[in-house]
């Protein structure tokens, strides 16, 4: 573990955060339209940029008016691998709760 | 720094149902996902400090014993526990800084939502969490980055 995954985790572990990278998902957005779903102000929200940026969750383009941002996709893959035994452990096991509770349902009706 | 994992599934049914699925040792049999007859009965304790002790195999060479040390039982809404058995996978007679894992149960209508989160405690320096990680299960599963994103979804 270094201290470019700890700036991830530490990036992602912010809901506003996390919700901004989901954002970039789907495409490239500025700082401004980043910080409309918030109801933040401009500086808070570019504070938060600053962090992903830092994590390297992000880039910015340099454009002729704006810098729109975009997702960096590997070094969010880096974060997923790093954490992968833990959801690969649990998964399977909820895909299966998920059936044992079909189950009890069933049968609570069938009562 | 934070260092979590939080995997969401929305249930259809109530939330006690799912907090039973959890803590009654006699509907656990879901958490066991692996091959082959189990021969140790499922032992649960559930108290703050009792012990949940579940017999996992892997293959015919391979099985050990998992499960947790509760730190936090709230029915039928939240269980915290220490991930881990004593002499088991992972070790806590000698992991006593394993993974903590939170089981939040939030009721929608009709539904429940939820949340698995497997955190490190703050203390615990990042090389032994990076040989937590190291002792997991890999099965090199590629994930897509939607998918992840959904996961990180505030």
């Amino acid at each position: 573990m270094d201290d470019e995954l700890d700036a991830v985790f530490f990036a992602l572990a912010d809901p506003t955060r996390r919700a901004m990278v989901a954002q970039l998902a789907r495409g490239e957005a500025t700082v401004n339209e980043l910080a409309a779903p918030h109801a933040m102000s401009l500086p808070s929200a570019s504070r938060h940029v600053k962090v992903l940026e830092a994590a390297g969750l992000i880039s910015k383009r340099r454009d002729a008016q704006f810098r729109p941002c975009r997702l960096e996709a590997d070094q969010l893959k880096r974060a997923d691998e790093w954490m992968a035994p833990y959801r690969d452990f649990f998964e399977p096991r909820l895909d299966r709760l998920e059936q044992h509770l079909k189950t009890r349902m069933a049968d609570k009706e069938g009562n | 720094m934070e260092r979590t994992l939080t995997l969401t599934r929305i249930l259809d049914a109530p939330r006690e149902l799912v907090f039973e699925a959890w803590t009654d040792p006699t509907q656990l049999d879901w958490f066991y996902s692996g091959n082959g007859e189990v021969t140790q009965p499922i032992q649960l304790d559930l108290h703050v400090g009792g012990e949940w002790r579940q017999q996992m195999i892997i293959d015919e060479d391979t099985e050990y014993i998992t499960g947790g040390v509760y730190l936090e039982i709230v029915p039928p809404e939240r269980i915290v526990y220490r991930f881990g058995a004593v002499g088991g996978w992972p070790d806590l007679a000698v992991e006593s800084d394993g993974p903590i894992i939170t089981v939040q149960l939030n009721e929608l209508v009709g539904s429940t939502e939820m949340l698995v989160t497997v955190s490190f405690p703050d203390g615990v320096s990042d090389a032994r969490v990076q040989q937590w990680f190291d002792t997991g299960i890999r099965d090199g599963l590629g994930q897509t980055i939607d998918r992840l994103v959904e996961k990180f979804r505030g």
